[in-house]
């Protein structure tokens, strides 16, 4: 329901904008992959053309996809890319979520053409991500993974080795005044 | 008894006055009112502040990066000025470090206010935090240095609280007991003193390297994301330098406020005024250094990217703060230590309430306009404006802070008697040199 009440918003501004300019209409496809897999990269196809079909070559089109998270549905800018003379845009991109998807291109339009907008929604498969990017419990993989760790683990516990020998120069200051005061407590019996 | 011990131990045997109980009251009050407003906020979550869907981090990061800010000072002047053998340092090294601890004491705090789920936030970060996440960078990292400041604060006050010890001793009380915990059986023996010496040399190293990667680790929570302004090489050095900064500038107004209020002109005195005038000055400079490299550096190459948040931090919407941040919180302060007619007490304390101010805004400009004008061009998003909820809170940080230096300057000298007077000892010839003092003090009242 997010999606598509994103998708016409998206529509109707192209469509305002389109009007309110009087700019000649511009024709955006997207034609997403046939099989999108989370984690490994796929291909988006977006084509601009004119009215009369004739491509619109060296326009910077932008790609837009959904992020699910929880219940909660956000659109991200997954990025860039400028038509050829065939008016084809393409953007690798690589899905980390996977379950139902909308895809988004964008075209800005120029001074004699308007905006234009396309999407289709398209299901990715759970696959194989990386296990950097990956939200697994990991306090015991700190000790094996990840780069960061061989710098700053060692860095942290030199620093609390240098806390622990404070700690021990305190302790031996409290046992020497303990003492002291035990003697001068036994001095003091004694006379 | 000394000069410095009465002077240094007089405030916390008299009774205090009518005008002390009321600015604690007063403080007390901003801190409950600002808990009070963090108990709304848990209870009907984040969407009651004026955070939006694109500035997600908003005053609430401004502060913590604020307080981490002026944290970070103390401790590494202190340190820095101790191995160095910079005499003039001895009667100010405790405020110093005070600020540290008191500030990343209240910023910790201030990363709660900033979280949906406070309460599972923790264990979360322990059970799930991923070590390549700078957000577990900085909580390892900030949590030694918190823990390493607070022993950096405390070595040297053992042998002041020795001297509250005796002085409370034919009292009783919580307070006799307090001190004869705190004092770890320290008598002052030939052997205590070397090994507190040595403690406090070891700590001194240690805490130098801990406090820039402190605020480096923060300033990788930014520099390490892809948004403009974030993303840049020099935000590490850039941030320590303007923590640095900041934190002088606040060490030189709690001075002030102390000298001012406990007539303790005879130890923070208008030479070490001067001094850290100084270092203010160097500081600032080597901010304005950074500051007009940083944005050169953009604004000579400025990219689509670039270009929306530099027009609206350099002439837009953020403009007042940033320009403020630059003539009243970098030249004015500057030209007041600098010139020779303001760089008196009052003067130096001027220009170090400016650039608390300004540093203040100045990391408004970093956390806030990046997250505005970035990103998707989604229209009905209003520019992010703290609502009142974020500005009691805000108040009660900085309440919360001020509390801190008044309860502590209650239960402990401010000034470091031992430290004084042990400069005193290596300054006299050995043969003159008293014993240390430990014997009755005057009595309250």
């Amino acid at each position: 329901m997010r999606q598509l009440l994103m998708t016409a918003l998206v529509a109707a501004l192209g469509a305002a904008l389109a009007l309110a300019h009087a700019q000649a209409p511009a024709q955006l496809t997207l034609l997403p992959p046939d099989a999108m897999v989370q984690g490994e990269e796929a291909t988006l196809l977006a084509t601009l053309t004119d009215a009369a079909g004739e491509p619109l070559a060296g326009e910077t089109l932008t790609f837009f996809a959904t992020l699910p998270f929880f219940d909660y549905v956000s659109v991200v800018e997954i990025g860039t890319a400028r038509t050829d003379f065939r008016g084809e845009a393409s953007l690798a991109y690589t899905p980390t979520v996977d379950g139902a998807r909308t895809f988004s291109v964008a075209y800005a339009g120029a001074a004699d053409t308007a905006a234009a907008t396309a999407s289709q929604r398209a299901r990715v498969a759970e696959g194989y991500l990386d296990p950097v990017s990956a939200p697994k419990p990991a306090v015991l993989s700190w000790l094996t993974r990840g780069r960061a760790t061989a710098l700053l683990l060692p860095a942290i516990l030199g620093v609390w080795v240098v806390f622990g020998y404070a700690l021990f120069q305190m302790a031996r200051i409290s046992n020497e005044g303990r003492q002291l005061a035990a003697t001068a407590s036994g001095t003091e019996a004694g006379a | 008894m000394r000069q410095v011990e009465r002077d240094a131990l007089a405030p916390l045997l008299r009774r205090p006055s009518a005008l002390y109980w009321l600015v604690t009251l007063g403080l007390l009050a901003v801190v409950v009112a600002g808990f009070a407003a963090w108990l709304y906020q848990f209870r009907n979550g984040l969407g009651v502040t004026g955070l939006t869907s694109r500035v997600t981090w908003g005053v609430y990061i401004v502060n913590f990066i604020f307080f981490v800010g002026i944290s970070y000072a103390g401790t590494l002047l202190s340190a820095v000025l101790r191995l160095v053998g910079a005499e003039w340092r001895r009667p100010i090294t405790r405020v110093a470090e005070l600020v540290t601890v008191a500030a990343l004491g209240i910023a910790a705090l201030l990363i709660f206010t900033d979280l949906g789920q406070p309460l599972a936030a923790p264990w979360r970060m322990l059970l799930f935090g991923q070590i390549s996440a700078p957000f577990v960078w900085d909580m390892l990292v900030l949590s030694s240095y918190f823990t390493g400041a607070a022993i950096f604060l405390y070595l040297p006050l053992i042998p002041d609280i020795a001297r509250l010890r005796d002085a409370f001793a034919g009292r009783g009380g919580w307070r006799h007991r307090l001190y004869a915990a705190l004092a770890l059986n320290w008598h002052g023996t030939p052997s205590q003193e070397r090994r507190l010496l040595r403690a406090t040399a070891v700590m001194a190293i240690s805490i130098i390297p801990l406090a820039v990667l402190a605020h480096s680790v923060v300033a990788w929570i930014f520099g390490v994301t892809v948004r403009p302004l974030w993303n840049s090489t020099i935000f590490a050095p850039y941030f320590v330098w303007g923590a640095i900064f900041s934190g002088t500038a606040v060490i030189i107004v709690v001075m002030f406020l102390y000298r001012r209020f406990w007539r303790l002109d005879a130890y923070f005195t208008d030479r070490h005024f001067v001094n850290l005038g100084w270092i203010l000055l160097t500081l600032n400079l080597g901010y304005m250094y950074f500051t007009f490299s940083e944005y050169l550096t953009i604004g000579y190459t400025v990219t689509k990217d670039y270009g929306p948040v530099l027009a609206a931090i350099l002439g837009g919407q953020h403009a007042p703060m940033f320009w403020f941040a630059i003539l009243f919180g970098m030249l004015l302060p500057a030209l007041l230590v600098a010139l020779p007619w303001t760089r008196n007490v009052g003067g130096i304390t001027l220009a170090s309430l400016f650039v608390v101010v300004g540093m203040w805004l100045k990391r408004w400009v970093i956390v806030v306009p990046p997250q505005e004008v970035s990103g998707i061009p989604v229209a009905g998003i209003p520019p992010y404006m703290p609502n009142a909820i974020e500005w009691i809170l805000t108040a009660g940080a900085v309440a919360g802070l001020a509390l801190v230096f008044l309860v502590f300057q209650r239960l402990f000298p401010v000034i470091a008697i031992w430290e004084v007077e042990h400069g005193e000892a290596h300054a006299r010839p050995a043969a003159t040199a008293t014993p240390h003092p430990t014997g009755a003090l005057p009595q309250e009242g």
